[in-house]
């Protein structure tokens, strides 16, 4: 399943808060979602789940219409705001609203809940949960309906070291199942480590659309040429690993997890014309972050994430 | 399952039904409809037994319309509010992106909730003028008995639809509370009060007397329109509308 955002514009009052933002996401991607603060990944999160109306653009899930979805939270999982839960509830209470909305079995709660690590606490008022709990029980709600694409603001926000791995390996594992995973975050050292993608956002903008590398660089290569789709297709038919983005010093093309002379020999072999072939370029996200983001929010932005990790 | 109860409407309202009880504040409201119900039906046995008189059992039941009246607004209003105030709207939105499915869900669970609890009253009421009857001198007549069933079921179907429809056009607890309350006490009042106006066309008490007593049906149309079905819609447009921050 696939999420495409296309051409997302957005205003309060005058003020653009989104302007233009396209990207997509497809099966098996993990996106890391990333920008100053106001720099709009909430307000884009929240037009994915139809919670805010865009002044232009549209979202499509598969090729539909969010509110078209039959049963949407089977399809897409949201984790927006672990603070979005009545207070008086409890945890088991306020997942089990949720499994009834989906039509799924009461079986299905205790499930994610031991998933998420909440099963000694079912009885529990959301309002005495700790922030890390509550992102916990925030995340068995997007969980719950086994979605295929899954929408994270800010999960790490309130976790301990512990939780921050555990939510790591569980994004990973959901990745290589097949889920598209879009997870706004500012802890650029820790999306690093896990994600296949990077968007960052500025002021509304899209700024730029890369591939992370994640595994060491002498793993992967990048290839890029004329024709994309006929690259892409020797890369499909070699079963070569590869992910579709940008290299700063290329442009658009393929980061492949091969060396570049296997990628050159898969080339020739099929004819097709290559103009750029070599080793991937080690530019941490961090380096990239600070390369587009505009200078007087980026400071504050990226202190503030050290300190508390808060979204505006 | 039959289609129409597995469908997003039935499945909703079965999650407001749920959503009515599990709270502590709601469970308290519902204490409350049941307590008041209960001193009511107390207080109008005791005064009868004293005087060694005869108890009216549609008296008694038109007392318990009361405690509905107050009551089963006040439960809309926290069932209309309460996901806008705890932002539970940034889940249940998401899970159902047909708002107004929701807000249709609300109104439909928060009247049959408030109707059955004062079916159960008014069961208790005529319960207790049974053993009244079998076990004092007490003279208890049943006459109007269905009239002053009927008077009970308005009083709690008027404000339950009244209160979530006021509660869904501001979305605000204390706000609806207050113009709720402002509208069942002293509005008609002050209405009653401006000159040169056709007062029975404004006040809100019209639509309600209408429904239980009869009388004219245009200042009842216009009483309705004026306080349920405009707010109702205001309310419908603003839930639709609203984005959620």
């Amino acid at each position: 399943m696939k999420l495409e955002v296309e051409d997302i514009s957005k205003s309060y009052g005058g003020i653009q808060v989104l302007s233009h933002v396209g990207f997509s996401c497809d099966a098996g991607t993990i996106m890391g979602y990333i920008g100053p603060n106001g720099s709009g990944k909430s307000t884009t999160l929240k037009v994915i789940a139809g919670l805010v109306r865009p002044d232009a653009g549209r979202v499509l899930i598969d090729g539909q219409p969010y509110r078209s979805l039959e049963n949407p939270g089977r399809k897409v999982g949201f984790l927006l705001d672990p603070g979005a839960h009545h207070p008086g509830r409890s945890v088991r209470e306020t997942v089990t609203l949720a499994a009834m909305m989906m039509r799924l079995p009461r079986s299905r709660v205790d499930a994610v809940l031991t998933e998420v690590g909440l099963a000694s606490v079912p009885a529990r008022k959301v309002g005495a949960l700790s922030l890390g709990m509550r992102q916990r029980m925030s995340l068995a709600i997007a969980l719950l309906g086994e979605p295929e694409v899954l929408i994270l603001d800010e999960p790490a926000n309130g976790l301990d070291v512990e939780g921050m791995t555990w939510l790591k390996r569980l994004l990973r594992s959901l990745g290589d199942k097949g889920t598209a995973v879009v997870v706004s975050s500012h802890l650029l050292n820790e999306l690093e480590t896990y994600v296949d993608r990077a968007v960052i956002l500025d002021r509304g903008r899209v700024v730029s659309d890369q591939i992370v590398r994640r595994g060491a660089v002498s793993e992967w290569s990048f290839v890029s040429g004329p024709d994309l789709d006929e690259i892409e297709k020797v890369l499909v038919a070699q079963g070569f690993e590869h992910r579709r983005g940008d290299e700063p010093s290329a442009g658009p093309g393929f980061r492949v997890r091969r060396t570049a002379n296997e990628i050159g020999e898969a080339m020739w072999s099929r004819r097709v014309r290559v103009n750029h072939l070599g080793p991937a370029a080690a530019v941490t996200l961090e380096a990239r972050y600070g390369a587009v983001t505009s200078p007087q929010f980026r400071a504050g932005s990226i202190e503030h994430a050290i300190g508390d990790g808060e979204e505006t | 399952m039959p289609a129409f109860l597995s469908g997003p409407l039935a499945v909703a309202v079965r999650v407001e039904s749920r959503k009515l009880v599990d709270t502590r504040s709601a469970r308290w409201l519902l204490l409350a409809m049941i307590l008041v119900g209960l001193t009511v039906i107390a207080l109008a046995a005791g005064l009868a037994v004293e005087r060694g008189g005869v108890l009216e059992v549609s008296l008694l039941l038109m007392g318990l319309a009361l405690p509905g009246a107050i009551v089963a607004p006040l439960l809309a209003i926290l069932s209309v509010t309460s996901d806008w105030q705890h932002k539970d709207v940034m889940t249940f939105y998401v899970l159902q992106p047909r708002r107004l499915a929701i807000l249709g869900a609300k109104y439909i669970a928060v009247t049959l909730f408030a109707t059955a609890v004062m079916a159960a009253i008014c069961l208790l009421a005529v319960l207790v003028a049974v053993v009244l009857a079998g076990f004092s001198s007490l003279e208890v007549t049943y006459a109007g008995l269905g009239q002053g069933l009927w008077y009970a079921a308005c009083a709690v179907l008027i404000g339950s639809i009244s209160g979530a429809a006021v509660a869904s056009a501001l979305m605000s607890t204390p706000l609806a509370v207050v113009v709720v309350l402002i509208q069942s006490t002293v509005a008609d009042l002050l209405i009653g009060l401006v000159p040169n106006i056709p007062t029975s066309y404004v006040q809100s008490s019209t639509f309600s007397n209408f429904l239980s007593e009869g009388g004219e049906v245009l200042p009842a149309l216009s009483s309705a329109v004026i306080w349920i079905l405009v707010p109702a819609g205001v309310g419908a447009w603003r839930h639709r509308r609203r984005d959620v921050n």
